[in-house]
């Protein structure tokens, strides 16, 4: 049977990994691989892990403290702690710039996804109306993935936002905070669907609410933020380890691909891959490339690839990312309340906001404060940091987060190319975005029915305290090479196989045509999961 | 063979760093004579070889059997800082001629003196401290002894006597700088004073020869006031040049009268006019002893004022107060190191500006000015390197098992007494706001000011 390589250990790569193997394919698997640090302390909850550990503040705040954060820190803020530092790390034959966009990159086993909050939602027929295939023909394989992840969700008013399919778990005991919003939104939904197209609900999650197989059902530690210790929220390293079980698989590390290399008749024949460790090149000959790398990686290697054969710099358009904007907000019933902190600690409450294109609908999750760092949240408050201390004490459980997420469409002015030194002996990805024109406008009615719809619930949103977060800050990139019945240059065929080279398959978010207001890492997966199935 | 030691003035600041360097093992005995004792004297008491004889130099009876039995002395007694010219002479030069009487008598073969620089210096009008030493210098020169006449330059240590006096000029608000203060001074290391010392006895080294011993660099009396301001306190240096000879006719005239109430005396003003360097440094060369750089040195000796870059035990007192303030209780030595670590990690003092500096120094007073200072901060200066380092205070606290628990709790309290402590919280806040401006807006006013129009404009958009 043929050989198979696969670039990249991301969400979508280990996905179309398990699936050809289990088919009986021989796979290879070229990664970079930085590796998730060993776990400590895993049977003890958040409160008891600070007791447990020999030096909880180079745990919480890292060896340089690099997880302190001042009042003057620059950068976008993603909360991301010291241990899972390695997933951002970058080899240095990596280089990129960007104008409008922020992108991550990962390079870890199991890429961005390990540092994912678990938001599992499944496209319906209008969001996929420009994707070559339907919901229906979609389904099998979003029941596959929900099988091998393990998630869950509940049958509740979001259904006109997500759509069901099996496999799905009953929803995690709701942290009070939660359960409160949603018991308020349930006494108020009426008022909310017909005033502001509100709807609330469970959000769905990648996490065990009961024992699976070899895998324990989340046990509440409050220690998601800092990586699940029992395994019970999903991370696609763990589907890695299952990968790694066939004989047929094998899992090169330490390898940074750089390019491939193609015939006279755009027959991809190799790929040449750098080590991370000493910078020689390794040839690794092709019989089926798979790239699966994330959208600019993947599109980095095609750039690079085109240019070493050509000396021809293209640009791959369309490049998407959902814009998101981050909303605190403060439920008035929950001030003085104690803050439970063994709880999940992510979104367990999504809402909808239903707009006059239903592809446009806008979708939000909620996340309550719980374990998070206090320090960056204390700061921000107009009062001395002794009695901001008192303030928040008494504020703490009645604190959460919004996080809304917009829709986004292919537009030329989007892309990724490549810069290329004066001797044409390094290349450096290039990414260039421009927000769509009327964005503003889109983004403020929004903010104002999550004010209203909010305060309706009990809380008070401060518009003005809320965080447009830079383009690429999501991560959820798509769009550069899509799928397109028509046989284009840069495009790729209904089982995402590429219109240039006929032996190159995408499946990571590359050939999305379209990307809604929705976390797409569980579609991307499902979408792997159906190239691997049908078009091999 | 061993030999046996006579000291003088053993409880002044180079006989106290001396002894405690010296290595008792080395030596048959050593004699050490003082007025009054102290910690050093006392703790080396129990070693069998060590004697302290508690008495004046012109006390020859009570210390005449011990130098009978030593080898070697020296001479460090002296008067000096202010006093009258008659006192100058009693003790530095009649003071000297009884020792060494009384050294002939007693056949030691060798007599080191420690002097002065001064007693190099050219212009020593009305500087009677520096003719007393020169008469010592003579008497020793002349009295048929073995000798040794050794000269340091500006003697530089932890509380040296130079070192504090110039640090007090150095952190005046304009420091006053004598004369053009392009004379040239080179500052020796305490312990490599000693090291001198201490081979020269051993090795019975310059026999009938008066040596320099200097620091391996020279500078401006200007440029090494500058560097001592750097040192001790980040402040911008602004020097006001003063007619040096002047002064010094005034002072020498007011000195017959007023003495005890003047600063300083004419003669201390020598340093200002008289270089004090050395051409050679016989003493360093191919002996393998260790000479301090400037820069060492001034690490070594120079403490930093508050709100400057400073050392761990003001930033673990520092960490105690902040500790007790945020969250009522001490820190224990684990969250005090990791303060000390956070500290130096995110390198919190590197931009502070005056304002920081004089933000951080009232806070670190105690904690109803450490309350001023964060509330002051919280309105108008939110960037203010306190409120970094109150943050990471809180940031380590709340990651620790014995805090966490502190800095995130709700107030158990009823309603009503919930309502008084809020009202309470209010009313304090409210009260430290306005005593704060009061405080610190002048600072902030006079920092906007020297910074310039566009330093201005961003401290006030800090805010």
């Amino acid at each position: 049977m043929d050989q198979i390589l696969i670039v990249g250990s991301g969400a979508s790569a280990v996905h179309f990994a398990l699936t050809v193997l289990k088919k009986g394919y021989e796979v290879t698997m070229l990664d970079v691989g930085y590796e998730r640090p060993e776990v400590l302390c895993p049977e003890k909850n958040i409160d008891e892990l600070k007791e447990c550990l020999k030096d909880p503040v180079d745990y919480f705040l890292g060896e340089n403290f690099e997880s302190f954060i001042p009042p003057d820190y620059g950068a976008e803020y993603y909360g991301f702690p010291p241990n899972k530092n390695y997933v951002l790390h970058k080899p240095r034959q990596f280089d990129f710039s960007s104008s409008g966009f922020a992108p991550l990159f990962s390079f870890a086993q199991g890429g961005l996804a390990e540092v994912w909050t678990g938001g599992v939602y499944a496209l319906n027929d209008s969001e996929l109306d420009d994707f070559p295939f339907s919901f229906k023909e979609l389904l099998p394989y979003y029941n596959e993935v929900a099988e091998r992840i393990g998630m869950n969700g509940a049958k509740d008013d979001m259904l006109t936002f997500f759509p069901w399919h099996e496999n799905l778990m009953e929803p995690l005991n709701p942290d009070y905070h939660s359960s409160m919003l949603l018991s308020s939104y349930a006494r108020k939904k009426n008022y909310l669907n017909n005033k502001f197209g509100f709807y609330m609900g469970r959000s769905r999650v990648a996490t065990l609410s009961h024992d699976r197989n070899d895998r324990k059902a989340c046990t509440y530690s409050g220690r998601c933020l800092w990586g699940c210790p029992n395994g019970a929220f999903y991370t696609p390293s763990l589907t890695l380890q299952e990968c790694k079980k066939y004989s047929a698989f094998k899992y090169v590390s330490g390898m940074y691909v750089s390019y491939f290399k193609y015939n006279k008749q755009n027959h991809i024949t190799s790929v040449m891959a750098e080590s991370v460790q000493d910078s020689t090149l390794h040839e690794f000959p092709v019989n089926k490339l798979v790239l699966a790398a994330g959208t600019a990686s993947s599109s980095k290697i095609f750039l690079e690839s085109v240019f070493r054969k050509t000396g021809e710099v293209i640009k791959l358009t369309g490049l998407m990312d959902n814009r998101q904007i981050l909303v605190p907000f403060l439920n008035l019933k929950m001030i003085g309340k104690e803050c439970k902190r063994d709880s999940y600690q992510y979104h367990q409450v999504a809402f909808g906001i239903k707009t006059a294109d239903s592809r446009e609908h806008i979708h939000g999750q909620v996340t309550t404060l719980k374990s998070a760092l206090i320090h960056p949240i204390i700061q921000s408050f107009t009062l001395d940091l002794k009695t901001s201390i008192f303030a928040f004490g008494n504020l703490h459980s009645a604190l959460g987060v919004i996080n809304l997420n917009f829709h986004d469409v292919r537009r030329d002015e989007n892309y990724i190319s490549l810069n290329v030194d004066r001797d044409f002996s390094r290349t450096a990805l290039l990414i260039n975005y421009k927000p769509v024109d009327g964005e503003k406008a889109v983004m403020e009615g929004a903010m104002n029915v999550v004010k209203k719809a909010f305060l309706k619930l009990g809380c008070i949103v401060p518009v003005k305290m809320a965080h447009i977060r830079p383009m690429g800050a999501s991560v959820h990139y798509a769009g550069t090479i899509p799928m397109s019945e028509e046989k284009t240059a840069f495009t790729a065929s209904k089982y995402c196989q590429s219109h240039d080279f006929n032996n190159l398959y995408f499946v990571d978010g590359t050939t999305f045509p379209f990307l809604p207001a929705k976390q797409l890492t569980l579609t991307m997966m499902a979408n792997a999961v159906r190239v691997a199935e049908e078009a091999l | 063979m061993k030999k046996s030691l006579f000291i003088t003035g053993a409880t002044g600041y180079i006989g106290t760093r001396l002894l405690k360097k010296i290595n008792l093992d080395q030596y048959e005995n050593i004699f050490c004579l003082g007025r009054k004792d102290n910690d050093v004297i006392n703790s080396l008491s129990e070693y069998n070889n060590f004697k302290f004889i508690k008495a004046d130099l012109s006390d020859q009876a009570s210390y005449a059997q011990y130098l009978n039995s030593s080898d070697a002395v020296l001479h460090l007694a002296a008067l000096t800082g202010k006093a009258r010219p008659e006192e100058y002479f009693r003790v530095n030069s009649r003071g000297t001629e009884i020792l060494l009487e009384q050294c002939k008598r007693s056949n030691i073969k060798h007599f080191i003196f420690v002097s002065s620089i001064a007693a190099d210096f050219k212009d020593i009008e009305g500087y009677y401290y520096a003719h007393s030493k020169i008469a010592a210098e003579k008497i020793i020169e002349a009295g048929g002894l073995t000798y040794t006449i050794v000269r340091p330059t500006m003697v530089i240590g932890e509380n040296s006597p130079i070192l504090e006096s110039l640090l007090k000029l150095a952190k005046a608000p304009v420091v006053p700088i004598f004369g053009n203060g392009r004379t040239k001074v080179q500052p020796v290391y305490i312990d490599d004073i000693v090291g001198c010392i201490l081979s020269i006895i051993d090795n019975s080294l310059f026999q009938n020869q008066t040596l320099t011993i200097a620091g391996p660099e020279q500078i401006t009396i200007e440029g090494f006031i500058r560097r001592l301001h750097e040192a001790s306190y980040r402040k911008k240096l602004r020097m006001l040049h003063l007619p040096v000879r002047s002064i010094a006719k005034i002072l020498l005239f007011l000195e017959k009268f007023l003495l005890k109430f003047l600063p300083f005396t004419a003669g201390q003003l020598a340093s200002f006019t008289n270089d004090g360097i050395a051409d050679r440094n016989p003493c360093f060369e191919g002996r393998g002893l260790k000479s301090t750089s400037m820069n060492e040195m001034l690490a070594l000796a120079v403490r930093p004022e508050k709100g400057a870059v400073r050392n761990e035990s003001d930033l673990m007192a520092e960490c105690e107060l902040f500790t007790n303030y945020l969250i009522g209780r001490s820190p224990d030595e684990y969250i005090q190191a990791k303060y000390l670590q956070g500290h130096a990690a995110a390198n919190l003092e590197k931009d502070a500006g005056l304002l920081d500096a004089i933000l951080i120094r009232t806070a670190n007073s105690n904690s109803f000015f450490l309350k001023l200072a964060d509330v002051y901060t919280s309105i108008f200066y939110r960037n203010a390197v306190l409120r970094k380092k109150l943050l990471l205070m809180l940031a380590i606290l709340e990651c620790c098992k014995a805090t966490y628990h502190e800095v995130d709790k709700v107030s158990n309290s009823s309603g009503i007494i919930f309502g008084i402590r809020l009202f309470q919280k209010a009313f304090i806040f409210l009260l430290s706001l306005f005593i704060s401006i009061i405080i610190f807006s002048p600072f902030r006013l006079y920092d906007a000011r020297t910074k310039g129009p566009r330093a201005s404009a961003e401290l006030w958009t800090k805010s």
